[in-house]
């Protein structure tokens, strides 16, 4: 398991733990519909549209 | 020593995990557990959760959540946790520190009492998972909100 930084199509950033790059886009993305979802549950603003996760980098083991 | 805070959340799932807080990989420290608190924040239903909080030696596939400071002046935490996990933790066969049921209504706080701190090995990956064995019905959105000690 190790540490990727994920940058989504419109700029932003998210910190994942994943066995590899292509966990870590998965969870990414994950968490994108998460965070609309979870929004959507509690008449929050969904703030900015989900944004796919377009690149990894490597942080840490 | 510097005390943390990480706040977690989630729509519920069975046996899905909440969230979980480990030791580095290569600069694993323990971490003692001593304030938790957990429920639900999704519109009042009736559902049945059950609240466990495991021993963990692979925090699973998460999105980061990066541990606070309690005091600012503390040095940065060497640990790791995340949320929302798309791929579970894994978990220690019976090594259960909590098990709460408890209404979705129910907001619960435990807090260790004195040197009854949950305390994790300074071994990589090695910590501690909150998950929902069991919901009666729904997926309601969770938050847990977990203090602890690094050393």
């Amino acid at each position: 398991m190790a540490k990727y930084l994920v940058t989504h199509e419109d700029g932003r950033q998210t910190a994942v733990f994943a066995a590899d790059e292509a966990g870590a886009k998965r969870q990414a993305n994950h968490a994108e519909t998460s965070r609309v979802v979870i929004a959507m549950k509690q008449g929050h603003p969904q703030g900015q549209p989900p944004s796919l996760a377009v690149g990894v980098e490597f942080v840490k083991p | 020593m510097a005390n943390l805070v990480c706040d977690f959340q989630r729509t519920a799932s069975t046996t899905a995990t909440l969230g979980t807080w480990v030791a580095d990989a290569t600069r694993p420290r323990r971490l003692k557990f001593y304030d938790l608190m957990f429920g639900s924040e999704a519109t009042p239903a009736d559902a049945a959760i059950l609240w466990t909080i495991r021993r963990c030696t692979a925090a699973g596939t998460s999105t980061g959540v990066t541990p606070q400071l309690l005091d600012p002046g503390d040095a940065a935490t060497e640990s790791d946790a995340g949320e929302n996990h798309t791929i579970e933790s894994t978990y220690t066969a019976g090594a259960i520190m909590l098990n709460i049921p408890l209404n979705q209504r129910a907001t619960f706080r435990w807090v260790a009492a004195p040197g009854g701190e949950i305390v994790t090995p300074s071994t990589a990956s090695n910590g501690v998972g909150i998950e929902t064995d069991t919901i009666s019905t729904g997926t309601p959105v969770i938050t847990a909100t977990v203090h602890a000690c690094e050393q």
